[in-house]
């Protein structure tokens, strides 16, 4: 692909800048702020904890999720969220280990700018890790659009999205690059699913090294001794 | 008390609410589904487009015992400021405690909303759109058509973003608008019910929903006693030029992406069978 002409001096393929604050908020067992540039949500997890009685499962824990907007009242789009971050949920923790409890995870987007379900997800990643969840897996989340002209972007921002042909979103856990999740809207062909498939598989890659590299810090502040990865 | 069972037998019945994993795994093994289907097949569809006539256009759906209605209404409303020469499209589910005992009447569930949605995005997101807003226009910036597509579902057998996509299709290409002009000195619109005309409709969507059952086998059009079992949907929507017009993979499972790849094909046969009963159910 030649020079890239994105408005803010990225590549086709590059990712904003990744940024995480992980224990953020003192009462929750978990909380991190993730965010892509200026893109930015944070995710508490709480949990296991007591279930209320009619919603205790007798084989498994139960998930609440909650996701608010950064502006105005939830409304149907903040429902797909919901369901999105169950299903990462469901991907990720172990939920027949603790039956008969309530893990609870709650979203507050700051900064909508663009790729809002990845920003979302991965920082609900993040918070399950943090909060100290036995997990199988921590799911990685990139997005990428299709232009008008047939040019693919990572991790578009919301000026982007707005003229963007088609919108990908997928979520990767590490092993074999399984897929947990994908929202696929607009107009494509079957080749271009393909093609965003691996950009977004590339992505999500690198958001592994990210959260590798935010946990490690975050142990050595802690003072453990991180064994260098083998 | 005198029954010949002996109280330690299940009767397959039992058996399937006792244990239903354990059932369907049984099941399976034979390679063939517990109602009988392949893998592979879908439950017997049925399209009976322009069956209500107090609507603009209508359909009504089944999908095996899943029953849907579609009904399209039109008004007149003010354009936004932003887009003044487009109408809007308003998708609208209800899944009510008529069509299944775990719907609660009142406002829409977790569900309907999350279906509404989706039905929104494939008329809104990208170059798709279905319906051509900018012909929904009347006056610029003084009066457009407002579509509002109810979608009501009178029987819940799983499977229900196939079966509103299918009844939102044919309900569209059975909806004729009245033609209608804006009477400037009265600043009325004026409508003539005897003059319609259709919707401009873009190539039409289809979709086609698939379990994965224990992260291999591809199962077509999920029922409400599968769906639970399965730990991943896929729901491809396909159109008429052969590309994607959405694609979701929803559930907590994993699947590979030659799983998904799998899916689009066989949606794409599904697709030519549906095309076929929308286009025929329309012509009578």
């Amino acid at each position: 692909m030649s020079g890239s002409s994105r408005a803010d001096g990225r590549t086709a393929t590059q990712l904003r800048p990744m940024s995480a604050s992980q224990g953020v908020l003192a009462r929750a067992d978990g909380a991190v702020r993730f965010g892509f540039g200026d893109a930015l949500a944070i995710c508490s997890v709480n949990g296991p904890m007591e279930a209320k009685l009619k919603e205790e499962q007798l084989d498994r824990a139960t998930i609440e999720v909650q996701y608010r907007p950064a502006t105005g009242v939830p409304g149907v789009r903040a429902r797909v969220m919901e369901a999105a971050i169950r299903d990462i949920v469901e991907a990720s923790v172990l939920a027949n280990h603790h039956p008969r409890t309530l893990v609870q995870v709650t979203v507050q987007h700051l900064n909508e700018a663009g790729s809002a379900m990845a920003t979302t997800l991965n920082a609900v990643a993040m918070a399950l890790l943090n909060a100290g969840l036995p997990l199988r897996s921590m799911p990685a989340t990139t997005t990428c659009a299709i232009t008008a002209d047939g040019e693919l972007l990572i991790d578009p921002t919301a000026e982007e999205e707005a003229v963007a042909a088609s919108i990908h979103t997928m979520a990767f856990v590490q092993e074999q690059h399984q897929l947990v999740y994908i929202e696929s809207t607009g107009h494509y062909t079957e080749e271009q699913l393909a093609a965003c498939h691996e950009l977004c598989r590339a992505g999500a890659d690198k958001v592994y090294a990210f959260y590798r590299v935010a946990l490690e810090k975050k142990l050595a502040e802690e003072g453990f001794v991180v064994e260098a990865a083998a | 008390m005198t029954t010949s069972v002996s109280p330690y037998a299940f009767t397959a019945e039992t058996f399937k609410r006792v244990q239903p994993e354990e059932y369907y795994r049984k099941i399976l093994e034979q390679d063939v589904r517990p109602d009988g289907r392949a893998f592979d097949a879908c439950r017997t569809t049925i399209v009976n487009a322009g069956c209500i006539g107090t609507a603009e256009g209508s359909a009504v759906v089944r999908i095996g015992d899943t029953t849907v209605v579609c009904g399209i209404k039109a008004e007149v409303a003010e354009p936004t400021l932003d887009q003044p020469q487009q109408g809007y499209f308003v998708p609208n589910v209800e899944l009510g405690p008529l069509c299944s005992a775990r719907f609660r009447p009142g406002p829409p569930g977790d569900l309907a909303q999350l279906v509404s949605e989706r039905l929104r995005s494939l008329l809104y997101v990208g170059s798709s759109k279905v319906v051509v807003l900018e012909d929904l226009c009347i006056e610029p910036e003084q009066a457009v058509w407002v579509i509002y597509a109810d979608l009501t579902c009178l029987n819940y057998d799983g499977n229900i973003l196939d079966a509103c996509v299918l009844a939102l299709s044919a309900a569209l290409k059975d909806t004729r608008i009245p033609r209608a002009s804006l009477d400037v000195d009265e600043g009325i619109v004026r409508a003539d019910e005897q003059a319609t005309q259709p919707l401009t409709l873009r190539p039409f969507i289809f979709a086609a929903t698939y379990g994965i059952y224990e992260g291999r086998l591809l199962l077509a059009d999920p029922n409400a006693s599968e769906e639970p079992l399965m730990a991943s949907q896929v729901t491809v929507c396909l159109m008429e030029d052969g590309q994607l017009a959405a694609l979701w993979k929803s559930g907590g499972g994993l699947c590979s992406m030659e799983q998904v790849q799998q899916c689009i094909a066989q949606a794409r046969k599904r697709y030519t069978e549906l095309a076929s009963l929308v286009s025929s159910s329309s012509s009578n």
